[in-house]
């Protein structure tokens, strides 16, 4: 095949040669689903009912940076082996190990505004470093149970049960 | 200067060079007492706003080796119907031209691939540079949306599209930030326009 100097010159001439009207349809733009709130929903729920913990009250109980980046890399399946080699090893080698950590979940503002509406809504509740099940909390159950019977977001839901070889320390 | 590393193998020889230097200096604009400051993490995280951001300025060397092994490697983009079947419709109908059609095919089918590349780094060491890039591509469809209204020729809008995806590069990374790479990332980006179905060519009624 030839050497293409500027292919997108070449595509351009080609499509004027054969009088080709080139539309551009806006509603067919695929938007990235890291950024919707519902997928986050999902995901939240997800983690929820396979690491929550139950407090004394028997209230549902995640710590928040855990959650944080449980749902990052959930959605990321390719970082999971990474994140489980650090954490293995992270207590004895962490200076070594810095760079398996998916440091970009720090700026992950959807996930932080999702919780600050899951909350808003009293679905969620916040107790220091913990995220708790709110009031509502029968609605993100119910959302998991949905989730499991028509078997939706299986990676996800792969990656989170894989997370849980991990020890957690309190805080991440 | 920060030395994270609990060694002197960097600190070390610029100290001595320092040193050297001064000796050799007239000292005309140093101070001959002025010594190197060393900042350690604590001093770093304390005093300076370290975000994933400012990791992602730090590590664009890592981001810009990664793309290049994909391009290298020749990493495709997986393979999309409409993208197949938009330049199938230009072989048949450029049969004469069949050869560089291929090599159109080939080029954004592996530029795509080095523009995934690029979104699925960012996406798990940035997502602020990912979520830019995403407007940046979504606001070059909608730009060329709005200039296929008008009499622009097909060479004319692919080519503002590439021209618009170039600028967000330069305004993300800088001028000579991805260097090389910026104008075959910017391909990719037309390449996934083509095979995510915003952009059409075929008749009418095709791919819908």
């Amino acid at each position: 095949m030839q050497e293409l100097s500027d292919p997108v010159k070449i595509l351009g001439e080609i499509l004027r040669g054969i009088g080709a009207t080139v539309t551009v349809d806006t509603n067919r733009l695929s938007r990235s689903t890291l950024y919707d709130f519902d997928y986050h929903s999902a995901v939240i729920a997800c983690v929820f009912a396979e690491h929550a913990t139950t407090d004394a009250e028997g209230r549902k109980s995640v710590v928040a940076g855990w959650l944080k980046l449980m749902q990052f890399v959930a959605v990321r399946p390719r970082l999971a082996k990474q994140v489980v080699s650090w954490s293995a090893n992270r207590l004895r080698y962490q200076s070594m190990l810095w760079h398996q950590i998916p440091r970009g979940f720090v700026g992950d503002e959807t996930h932080d505004a999702t919780v600050d509406f899951l909350i808003a809504s009293d679905i969620l509740d916040r107790r220091q470093d913990n995220i708790l099940g709110g009031t509502r909390f029968q609605s993100l159950s119910e959302m998991y149970v949905r989730i499991c019977h028509d078997n939706l977001f299986k990676t996800e839901r792969e990656v989170i049960v894989t997370l849980k070889s991990i020890r957690v320390i309190g805080r991440c | 200067m920060v030395s994270w590393f609990e060694s002197h193998r960097v600190v070390g020889p610029l100290n001595a060079s320092l040193d050297k230097y001064k000796v050799a200096s007239d000292c005309s604009y140093v101070d001959p007492t002025a010594q190197l400051t060393v900042w350690g993490p604590h001093d770093l995280s304390t005093q300076c706003a370290v975000d994933d951001y400012t990791l992602f300025r730090v590590e664009q060397h890592a981001l810009i080796n990664k793309v290049e092994q994909a391009v290298a490697a020749g990493t495709l983009a997986p393979r999309a119907v409409d993208f197949e079947a938009k330049f199938d419709d230009l072989c048949a109908r450029r049969t004469d031209r069949k050869s560089a059609i291929e090599s159109l095919r080939s080029h954004f089918r592996s530029s795509w691939g080095a523009a995934l590349t690029l979104d699925n780094e960012l996406a798990a060491t940035s997502v602020r540079m990912h979520r830019l890039l995403e407007e940046a591509r979504i606001q070059a469809a909608v730009s060329a949306r709005l200039k296929s209204a008008t009499s622009l020729g097909p060479e004319e809008l692919i080519e503002k599209m590439r021209e618009m995806m170039v600028e967000r590069f330069f305004e993300l990374f800088g001028e000579n930030g991805l260097g090389p790479l910026t104008r075959r990332v910017a391909d990719g980006e037309v390449g996934r326009l083509i095979g995510d179905c915003p952009v059409e060519w075929r008749s009418t009624g095709a791919g819908t």
